[in-house]
């Protein structure tokens, strides 16, 4: 094993670890708007000092200015997908182990956009690929739905249980 | 409400990572970047700061210590899949078994750890799921 394979399975681990905070986020009832200001202002506060502590900080000055204009339209996005995906753990009773694969089939987007607007040749297992990621939302959202039913008939069951006769 | 909230998050998610094939197209992505990450975060950072200081003041602890986690994950999983594409582990090896070993360890950790209840079409949908992950990572 050499240090490639240390900092891959560093890599693996760390990307598991974000959404397992999500789930402890969710757990403690942290506001959605919170942990994203928090997020935010911690990632950009690592990655400021890792660019000033590898002698990288002029090339801050030197950044074009149309990436600039990419990085802030992204960075907004990118906040607002954050909130969106802290509001759906609530709706979804909070489950990370069907919220998250959502969120990272979110990554074929840049792979239709790639195509459509960078011309990317268009492979027969890319086309399956893409039919696979609607399948998997799809079985995923029915799995939500079992989950509502099953909420929506335990709900008059426990209404009617804690009720007081003859009422 | 869910599935409304999980859609937004697979648009504006996916929306906000093309920004990497946009640098990749205009041939910056070697020397910008972790300029462009920076950005990306402190940009990230207005617009949550907006919308969360016009109604509230403060943190709790656990959003703070919470942020702190999902800050150093981000940043370490960016810095490790770096690392090893310096290191000579192959792109395709490594742009499959990060983010797709993740994956698995958050399903594995909720079903597991958090007892999270999955029926037969969630679990259809999560291997299905990494099925079309890893095919749109080789194809």
């Amino acid at each position: 094993m050499h240090l490639g394979h240390l900092f891959l399975g560093m890599a693996l681990l760390a990307l598991g670890l974000i959404g397992i905070f999500h789930k402890v986020a969710d757990q403690y009832r942290c506001r959605p708007r919170a942990i994203s200001v928090s997020i935010f202002f911690w990632a950009g506060l690592f990655t400021t000092v890792y660019i000033v502590a590898t002698g990288r900080a002029a090339l801050v000055t030197e950044t074009p200015g149309m990436l600039y204009l990419v990085a802030a339209v992204c960075g907004f996005l990118a906040a607002a997908a954050i909130l969106a995906f802290q509001a759906g753990l609530r709706y979804g009773k909070g489950k990370i182990a069907t919220s998250w694969v959502v969120i990272n089939l979110s990554t074929s987007l840049p792979t239709i956009l790639s195509i459509v607007i960078y011309k990317e040749p268009v492979s027969p297992w890319k086309i399956v690929g893409l039919i696979l990621v609607v399948v998997a939302v799809l079985l995923l959202w029915k799995d939500k739905q079992i989950d509502e039913a099953a909420a929506a008939g335990l709900a008059p069951a426990a209404a009617a249980s804690s009720s007081p006769k003859g009422n | 409400m869910w599935l409304r909230m999980m859609l937004i998050c697979f648009v504006t998610n996916g929306l906000g990572a093309f920004g990497l094939r946009i640098m990749s197209g205009m041939g910056l992505s070697e020397t910008f970047k972790f300029p462009y990450l920076m950005l990306w975060f402190w940009a990230g950072l207005i617009l949550s700061a907006a919308i969360f200081f016009s109604k509230n003041r403060r943190f709790t602890k656990q959003e703070v210590l919470v942020g702190i986690g999902l800050a150093s994950s981000a940043v370490l999983g960016q810095l490790g899949m770096a690392l090893s594409l310096d290191h000579g582990i192959p792109g395709f090896v490594v742009f499959q078994v990060a983010p797709g070993g993740g994956l698995f360890l958050v399903v594995l950790v909720g079903i597991l750890f958090f007892k999270e209840r999955v029926s037969v079409y969630g679990v259809a949908g999560i291997v299905i799921g990494m099925a079309a992950l890893g095919i749109l990572t080789f194809a």
